[in-house]
């Protein structure tokens, strides 16, 4: 059978089998990864933060992932739930520690490439990004949810302990938001 | 922030724009879908390591009991003794048939990754399709026989040249220096769907007389390219029971399939069976090859498909 890893199925097969063996692990981790990092950029606006925050979450899951139990809810609103739990200890943190000033997203701006389709990508991504940092905490859980760990709506009322027609009017609330900001950082740079 | 939002540049985007809103939110979701921030990490490979390296010294720290990182119960002495009983079963198994290796690859239930394809023993969509069709219910939606349910266009299996081929495709096309003798090119294609691009290269031989009660009319190698697309996921392809025997394929890492059951089919009697291929599978530049066969391997051998995989440029 030839199918795409992101069916539920599948992935509750390749969560079983990371326990087991160290193989699975890593074809888990390279998932994940992207998703963890992407929703964790997202929250905190900072790339040197990201990288700790993420290998905080990573040593986390493999800690616990023996008590993950694939009954209860998809693997990705497992790791949602402690991305979202190590964000908010770093912000903590960071509350406590005020001098620790954020980074800023350009100092990344090396987009890898000279070539101008290139950087204009790198600029455009760093624009969503900036633009998903004006969004509240919990829009950017529901667009965290949706667009880096790829949930359904009812997997993410679920998540989130709300219904799933709200779920479905914040998000879109949220997208238009969105929408609105990356217009507005537009017109301003005009 | 001051120095990019010029380059967002795009119309939708705006707030006076005359384009219609869903399209304008449909396009901010893309942009949702397709950011990838990872690619600024710079731990994303040093912590896989590091993680990895904790697994491995928690499996061997817990080898005694069998027990998987992280887990933390404690066995009573009832199932102590029935696992050390299950223990000794194992043990003998291992003597009797461990040292043999590919029964030692089937019976590990392997999960492999070769490029964008995670393989396993899971049961082939053919086995799946006549386990479903058999079952006294017949609800099968899944069409093993099916080639493709998202092409881009209608698929007639043409003969381009590779030049042909490489233009359709967008990328260099491989093409075997070595074929065994009596084959004949037939195919050379180019599959383009939503997450791939596959170039299949097939040649043919008419068999005299047929194999397989005369079932088996020609013998066919099968050549494929496949190129998966930005940000296209990883993908699972189940090869049933048969050993995934680990091997190197032009220096790169891959496996060995033999006799995959891959399409079904039923005989005059209405009995099911299945059509089985062997199948060579590595990775190479960016690109999931494959070279399979219809032909049993006491007619056309891994060192075969083998020479033909090294004769690729």
């Amino acid at each position: 059978m030839t199918t795409q890893l992101n069916d539920g199925n599948n992935e509750i097969k390749l969560v079983m089998r990371a326990r087991q063996d160290i193989e699975s692990f890593g074809i888990l981790y390279d998932l994940y990864f992207p998703r963890v990092y992407k929703y964790v950029v997202y929250r905190v606006f900072d790339y040197a933060a990201a990288d700790d925050i993420v290998s905080e979450i990573f040593e986390r899951v493999l800690a616990n992932l023996s008590k993950y139990d694939e009954r209860k809810a998809p693997f990705g609103a497992w790791v949602f739930a402690i991305s979202r739990h190590a964000i908010l200890d770093h912000l903590r943190r960071r509350k406590a520690h005020p001098l620790l000033a954020l980074d800023s997203l350009a100092r990344r701006a090396d987009p890898g490439s000279n070539t101008e389709q290139a950087t204009l990508e790198h600029d455009r991504n760093n624009s969503l990004r900036a633009a998903i940092h004006t969004l509240s905490a919990q829009e950017i859980d529901l667009i965290g949810l949706k667009y880096s760990f790829g949930l359904t709506n009812r997997q993410i009322a679920s998540a989130l302990g709300k219904n799933a027609n709200n779920v479905g009017v914040m998000l879109h609330r949220a997208i238009n938001k969105l929408r609105g900001a990356l217009a507005g950082e537009e017109e301003d740079d005009e | 922030m001051n120095n990019r939002s010029n380059n967002i540049n795009i119309d939708v985007l705006n707030k006076n724009s005359s384009v219609h809103e869903e399209e304008a939110l449909k396009k901010v979701t893309e942009l949702l879908f397709n950011d990838q921030p990872a690619a600024e990490s710079r731990v994303e490979k040093s912590l896989k390591e590091r993680l990895l390296q904790r697994y491995a010294s928690a499996q061997h720290e817990t080898a005694d009991s069998a027990k998987a990182p992280g887990f933390h119960h404690v066995p009573s002495r009832q199932f102590k003794w029935v696992m050390a009983g299950i223990a000794s079963i194992i043990a003998l198994y291992g003597i009797l048939f461990l040292s043999v290796p590919e029964v030692q690859a089937a019976t590990r239930n392997l999960i492999i990754r070769i490029g964008n394809l995670l393989i396993d023993n899971d049961p082939t969509d053919a086995e799946l399709y006549v386990a479903t069709m058999t079952s006294g219910t017949p609800t099968a939606t899944v069409d093993p026989n099916k080639v493709c349910e998202d092409c881009r266009q209608v698929q007639v299996a043409g003969l381009l040249s590779v030049e042909q081929a490489g233009e359709n495709a967008g990328f260099p096309v491989f093409e075997a220096a070595y074929i065994p003798d009596g084959y004949e090119l037939v195919v050379r294609d180019v599959l383009d769907t939503d997450e791939t691009i596959t170039v299949d290269t097939s040649y043919r031989m008419e068999l005299d007389p047929p194999l397989h009660n005369g079932e088996m009319m020609s013998a066919i190698i099968a050549i494929e390219q496949t190129y998966f697309k930005k940000g296209s996921p990883v993908w699972e392809s189940s090869v049933g029971d048969v050993p995934i025997v680990e091997v190197t394929v032009r220096g790169y890492p891959g496996i060995w399939l033999e006799q995959v059951p891959i399409y079904p089919f039923q005989d005059e009697n209405g009995d099911w069976n299945y059509a089985n291929w062997n199948q060579l599978i590595w990775a190479e530049d960016g690109y999931n090859m494959m070279i399979q066969t219809n032909m049993p391997s006491n007619l056309l051998p891994l060192s075969e498909l083998q020479k033909i995989a090294e004769s690729l440029e």
